[in-house]
């Protein structure tokens, strides 16, 4: 099967290309293919922007600079000599320190009471794994790492919180991640990290990238507390 | 030392053309709700286009001023006055110091920009002044204007040759009952039969709850024939959002860079602008256009309009 049968293009609107997989594309981590394939797009075209999600990627460009049946063959030539390698990159791997405790995990308990866990059992689950990036995007940095452990895999809040203190750590099906900025969320609040994951000063900004592994470490109230002064 | 905020109107805020290039890393585009009044008021006065202006909303500002300058504002008529006397808008004016300019509400529109022959000076992220305040980046401390700030302001090259005229009778006007141009989106195939004809047909209320992020509507629910959780997609400035409850979205230029509701339609880039101006209880409709359409609308408005 040529990359040309695994992927589909189609148009989103006069100046975005959708590239999406055919379902009978076999990939074990589709994911994975999507953010090397985005990565890729986004080095070698140029001035067009390329965002991925799970499951597509969005190529925008403007349509008055290049015309559009342009784009796609410079799209289906890059599809064509495309390698997905399942092992394509060093990763760094994060330790984000995490206080998984009630003040601070404003969900704690109802997933303890839902998967019948102890606090510990879920700060255990939760920091036991070393989570890869799947996609970044909602707010700027935000990471949607995975894969969750299935002993801890909750559905979304049916009303998003308003305002959510910086460094929240939430859970979301199978997926978990760090509300570095605070703000409007609906994900379930297990803990909350001192770590700062966004410097807008910075050179580089965003504390996590697609290359980045994280780890969470979990820190009691008074070590949370020492790292924050 | 420039121009010192007296009242801050509803929601003020210094904006330029956004930051493009960095949605894979989660940041809107950001910048003026309505670029085409942004741009207009930059291109005459002279102005590199991309230049930091005030973007007002609903309300305007009473803003004072230290130096002398020219400005000129556009977009939304606000009634605006120096020291009491009224001007026009889209036409240069020289204001001294100490000179006051108050702008009141506006009726029809939603937003209004003043850009001055100074630059702005204020906060950068990612090569941009635009201000996002859901994670308070650029402007005055990533806020809208408070009273009693100053902002400063540095003098610049003005390029006095213009090389295009444009005609101001060619500039849309605003109404309260609004058309945007939409294409279908990935997901229109999951409206119902009925939805699918009505989404065209019916027209829709701007919600309170709408800022820079979306316009929420109020109106006829869609029916989505697939209510599965999807798993989240790109979206897009303009994409009209349905979540189940069946009341749409329309992304505005804060907007999250994915989102997991069907992508229902896909306002043309062309009625961008537009987004910008609509103003809670305006009406709001969708007219069918087609990609290549949108293309074709995108290319004449060039030709009138050198940006």
């Amino acid at each position: 099967m040529s990359n040309l049968d695994r992927f589909n293009l189609s148009d989103f609107s006069e100046n975005v290309l959708l590239i999406e997989m055919n379902k009978n594309a076999k990939y074990s981590d589709r994911t994975a293919v999507f953010l090397s394939l985005s990565e890729y797009l986004r080095k070698t075209l140029d001035s067009m922007e390329v965002v991925s999600a799970e499951e597509s990627i969005a190529v925008k460009y403007n349509s008055l600079d290049i015309p559009s049946t342009k784009v796609k063959n410079l799209i289906l030539d890059k599809l064509k000599v495309f390698r997905y390698q399942e092992v394509s990159k060093e990763k760094s791997l994060l330790r984000i320190p995490v206080c998984y405790s009630k003040e601070f995990g404003l969900d704690i308990k109802d997933v303890a009471s839902k998967h019948s866990l102890s606090n510990q059992e879920i700060a255990d689950l939760h920091s036991g794994t070393v989570y890869e990036v799947k996609m970044i995007g909602f707010t700027p940095g935000f990471a949607y790492l995975g894969d969750l452990a299935k002993e801890l895999i909750m559905p979304r809040l049916l009303k998003p919180r308003i305002n959510l203190l910086p460094g929240s750590v939430g859970i979301s099906g199978n997926r978990t991640g760090v509300y570095t900025l605070g703000g409007p969320g609906g994900w379930r609040i297990i803990g909350r990290t001192p770590l700062k994951l966004f410097h807008p000063d910075k050179q580089n900004p965003f504390g996590i990238s697609p290359d980045t592994q994280v780890k969470f470490t979990p820190i009691s109230k008074q070590e949370y507390e020492s790292y924050t002064k | 030392m420039g121009i010192e905020v007296i009242s801050s109107g509803l929601q003020t805020t210094i904006q330029d053309l956004g930051r493009k290039g960095w949605s894979h890393m989660g940041v809107p585009e950001s910048g003026s709700a309505d670029k085409f009044s942004s741009k207009l008021a930059n291109f005459l006065l002279n102005k590199e286009l991309n230049s930091p202006v005030i973007e007002c909303t609903l309300t305007g500002p009473v803003l004072k001023f230290l130096k002398s300058f020219s400005l000129i504002i556009t977009g939304a008529d606000m009634k605006p006055k120096i020291n009491d006397k009224s001007f026009k808008m889209n036409t240069t004016i020289r204001v001294k110091i100490n000179d006051v300019l108050s702008m009141s509400n506006c009726s029809v529109g939603c937003r209004t920009y003043i850009a001055f022959s100074e630059n702005l000076i204020s906060e950068r992220f990612l090569n941009s002044a635009s201000t996002y305040l859901p994670a308070k980046l650029g402007g005055i401390n990533g806020l809208p204007l408070q009273v009693g700030d100053v902002i400063s302001t540095e003098p610049v090259n003005l390029d006095a040759a213009k090389t295009k005229k444009i005609d101001l009778n060619t500039i849309s006007s605003f109404t309260n009952d609004w058309e945007l141009r939409a294409m279908e989106g990935p997901e229109f195939k999951f409206l119902s039969t009925r939805s699918k004809k009505h989404i065209l047909l019916s027209s829709y209320t701007v919600s309170n709850d709408s800022n820079r992020m979306g316009n929420r509507l109020d109106g006829e629910r869609i029916e989505l024939t697939n209510k599965d959780q999807m798993i989240s997609c790109p979206m897009n400035i303009g994409t009209v959002q349905c979540p189940l409850g069946g009341l749409p979205i329309i992304l505005g230029c804060d907007s999250q860079t994915l989102g997991g509701y069907p992508r229902i339609l896909q306002i043309a880039e062309i009625d961008f602008p537009l987004i910008g101006q609509l103003r809670p209880q305006d009406r709001v409709s969708f007219k069918k256009i087609s990609i290549e359409k949108a293309r074709t609308e995108l290319k004449n408005h060039t030709k009138l309009f050198p940006f």
